[in-house]
């Protein structure tokens, strides 16, 4: 593995995902921060496949950027906001958010590089994904099959919501 | 450069925009963007561990990235939930600001 362009990517990927998401927290017009939030789930698939985790980086590309971004953006058009400039809560202003965000921040800055990590030794990198579907169908059988009828009931309930009532006279 | 802290650092960035994007929207859907938002960080920072973290004798090495696909799982769910019931809302009150809306039933 080459060490620069290692680093190279994991640095272009970052900055990628971390404007693109103030991007999205900052823009008044919702499309574009739709469209800007693309780029930050792409950016973060990058990482995990920097991370060798091959199978969680196109699992992330198909179901972030190929299902929820477009249900997004569906609902972003289906709801005529798209130029909605009063985007913003009059109750917290941006400077107690930021206040917020800040005091947070210290305190993960302080649990991350004031911990003593168990750092494993050695980097072996192997593909993932055969390993993930032993571990599924073993170890954590029972999760994965209250995940499958947890998305059973929300495609139900989804549909059940967003339906529209017809009045019988 | 490529090491454990960069990695939670980034997650953290991640979260911490999130945070912010639900403390000052008002709109539900941009609301449902900070919480993408924050899933992601906190998806990165499981994956991160799982690279990283030597495993303990009880662990098997792959269960973060496990993690990170339940957490996928979650999201998918969340999304589907929320996007029904924002054009409810929307057919309701012509409008999905969060500040107007103060009854569950009319």
């Amino acid at each position: 593995m080459n060490g620069f362009w290692v680093n190279f990517f994991f640095i272009l990927l970052s900055l990628t995902a971390i404007l693109s998401a103030l991007y999205v927290v900052l823009t008044n017009n919702l499309v574009r921060a739709a469209f800007a939030l693309f780029f930050t789930l792409f950016s973060v698939a990058g990482l995990y496949a920097i991370l060798s985790a091959d199978f969680i980086a196109v699992v992330q590309v198909m179901i972030y950027v190929g299902g929820i971004l477009v249900l997004i953006i569906f609902g972003i058009l289906l709801t005529r906001t798209v130029f909605d400039m009063s985007l913003y809560d009059k109750k917290m202003s941006k400077f107690w958010a930021g206040v917020i965000v800040v005091i947070m921040a210290l305190i993960f800055l302080k649990v991350i590089f004031g911990t003593d990590w168990l750092v494993r030794s050695g980097t072996t990198i192997q593909p993932v994904t055969a390993r993930l579907g032993n571990i599924f169908l073993s170890r954590y059988l029972l999760p994965f099959e209250v995940a499958s009828v947890l998305l059973l009931v929300a495609i139900v309930g989804a549909l059940f919501i967003a339906r529209r009532e017809v009045k019988k006279r | 450069m490529i090491n454990l802290q960069s990695f939670l650092v980034v997650g953290m960035i991640l979260f911490l925009l999130g945070i912010f994007g639900i403390l000052t929207r008002k709109n539900a859907i941009a609301l449902l963007m900070g919480i993408e938002l924050m899933l992601n960080g906190v998806a990165l920072t499981f994956a991160a561990f799982d690279r990283f973290i030597k495993p303990a004798e009880m662990v098997n090495p792959i269960d973060g990235k496990v993690f990170v696909i339940f957490i996928i799982i979650l999201a998918a769910a969340e999304a589907a939930i929320a996007l029904a019931i924002i054009i409810q809302v929307f057919g309701r009150y012509e409008d999905i600001n969060l500040e107007d809306l103060k009854r569950m039933k009319e």
